[in-house]
């Protein structure tokens, strides 16, 4: 899940920085993921694994870091686990 | 002025509280390119996640014009949360509404939780200002917050320190 996300962020998330030497826990925000671009990473997390992210979980600390999408992804797919 | 002969108690005018406002500012600017990207590979799902009923209405009545459209009032909900220096992270895009009348003047309404915030910090007169081009789109909202303040004392900002003003 760890590489998906991963993957999801270089072609979604414009980030300006390298996706593979970015920490689980650092700041996607802070990488350069622009409230649009957030945007796009939440879609496309949505259609690659096939979910909808409910309302309680719009927040922008969901997408803050790769460990949070992993835990929220965990509530949400069968088979993924916390960080 | 003579406060005994303007026939006012001093007391009064000492604790009287007087009201003013500041004036608050928030700014966004989006690439129209990944607005369409975002139009191309979503679909409808984008834009009824992220906009009203009547922004898209509006916005896909010129198909040639749509992402710049959408582009400009993603651009527009996106200051509206940096004005209102918003406390919770929640992504509120649909209770921000850009609204357009017939003369074409687009105005900022607020919906739910989003209007109970800026009621709570007393903003009120939002103004609205976008613009697009060929490869971005821009909005600025301006608004006052009113300020609490004794006479002769200093002002009081109820709901200063929210958040960082210089967000980005």
């Amino acid at each position: 899940v760890d590489q998906e996300i991963r993957t999801i962020l270089r072609e979604h998330g414009r980030l300006s920085i390298d996706i593979d030497q970015l920490a689980d826990d650092a700041s996607l925000y802070q990488a350069g993921l622009t409230s649009h671009a957030g945007v796009n990473l939440m879609l496309a997390i949505e259609d690659h694994f096939g979910i909808e992210f409910p309302e309680r979980m719009l927040r922008r600390r969901t997408f803050e870091t790769i460990a949070s999408i992993k835990n929220a992804l965990a509530e949400l797919v069968d088979g993924v686990r916390t960080s | 002025l003579n406060i005994q002969d303007a026939g006012l108690d001093e007391a009064f005018i000492r604790d009287k509280h007087v009201l003013a406002s500041s004036v608050v500012v928030g700014t966004d600017l989006v690439r129209i390119r990944d607005v369409a990207d975002a139009m191309c590979r979503h679909g409808d799902r984008y834009l009824q996640r992220i906009y009203t009923v009547l922004e898209i209405a509006y916005c896909i009545s010129a198909p040639h014009l749509a992402a710049e459209r959408f582009a400009a009032r993603f651009a527009a909900k996106e200051a509206t949360t940096k004005l209102l220096r918003m406390r919770t992270d929640r992504l509120v895009w649909r209770k921000i509404e850009v609204q357009r009348d017939a003369g074409g003047w687009c105005d900022i309404v607020l919906h739910a939780e989003v209007k109970q915030l800026a009621d709570e910090q007393g903003i009120f007169g939002l103004s609205l200002s976008m613009s697009h081009e060929h490869e971005y789109a821009l909005a600025t909202v301006v608004a006052q917050r009113m300020i609490e303040q004794h006479a002769g004392g200093a002002a009081k900002q109820p709901f200063a320190g929210l958040g960082d003003s210089k967000r980005e």
